[in-house]
């Protein structure tokens, strides 16, 4: 089975849809398609100054070919190169299940894999924290609505999903 | 399995899709390749 995701940011903020079906992301990129090329676009979000922003021309439109070596999580530009070990160790998390969302995290943002098996993520979770992720620990994330199950020709596959990354953010690294 | 990311700005809004579905992205691609053409045309 397929998935879809969908982010869109302004300034510090971000929403993500994720569909199992490319219906709704299609829906919602020929809103922007229209917005973006036809100039009806008006952005809601206010500058520090309070001040609205312009409506974008098609002028400024461009396409945006991504750095080597470098993604965006939250904000801040870090090196794909950094280790979950390193992740971790940089939001200094003590808990196991944290832990388990934070590589969860990983997986997604910065890996750019946003599901996985229960096998590929302890492949990454055992040899950054010393822990397994057990059925019972996925249970409890499924279970407190952080993360996503579903079923394809390879297994069991999981994500976290807004939820879960809002966690993160505000729970684990605030 | 192949993920692929189609990625736009415009000012200081940006949307990234992303999918393994490369026909569908395929497809997205080409309807905003034919506008951006019919907008310059």
């Amino acid at each position: 089975m397929s998935t879809y995701s969908l982010k869109v940011k302004c300034k510090d903020s971000q929403v993500e849809v994720i569909a199992k079906s490319g219906n709704v992301i299609s829906k919602e990129l020929d809103i922007y398609l229209n917005e973006f090329i036809y100039g009806n676009y008006t952005p809601q979000v206010k500058s520090e100054a309070s001040q609205s922003i312009e409506p974008q021309t098609f002028d400024n439109f461009e396409l945006v070919k991504p750095q080597e070596n470098e993604v965006e999580v939250e904000g801040e530009l870090v090196n794909s190169e950094e280790t979950l070990k390193d992740f971790i160790e940089k939001v200094d998390i003590l808990d196991t299940f944290s832990k388990f969302i934070a590589t969860a995290y990983y997986f997604k943002n910065k890996l750019n894999s946003p599901s996985f098996t229960l096998k590929s993520l302890n492949a990454e979770f055992y040899p950054a924290t010393g822990a397994f992720c057990d059925i019972s620990l996925m249970e409890n994330a499924k279970s407190r609505g952080f993360i996503d199950q579903w079923e394809d020709e390879e297994g069991t596959k999981y994500s976290i999903n807004t939820n879960g990354e809002s966690f993160f953010t505000n729970e684990v690294c605030g | 399995m192949a993920e692929y990311v189609f990625k736009m700005k415009k000012g200081e809004v940006e949307i990234e899709l992303s999918s393994d579905d490369a026909e569908f992205v395929e497809q997205q691609l080409a309807k905003w390749r034919e506008e951006i053409l019919k907008k310059q045309g």
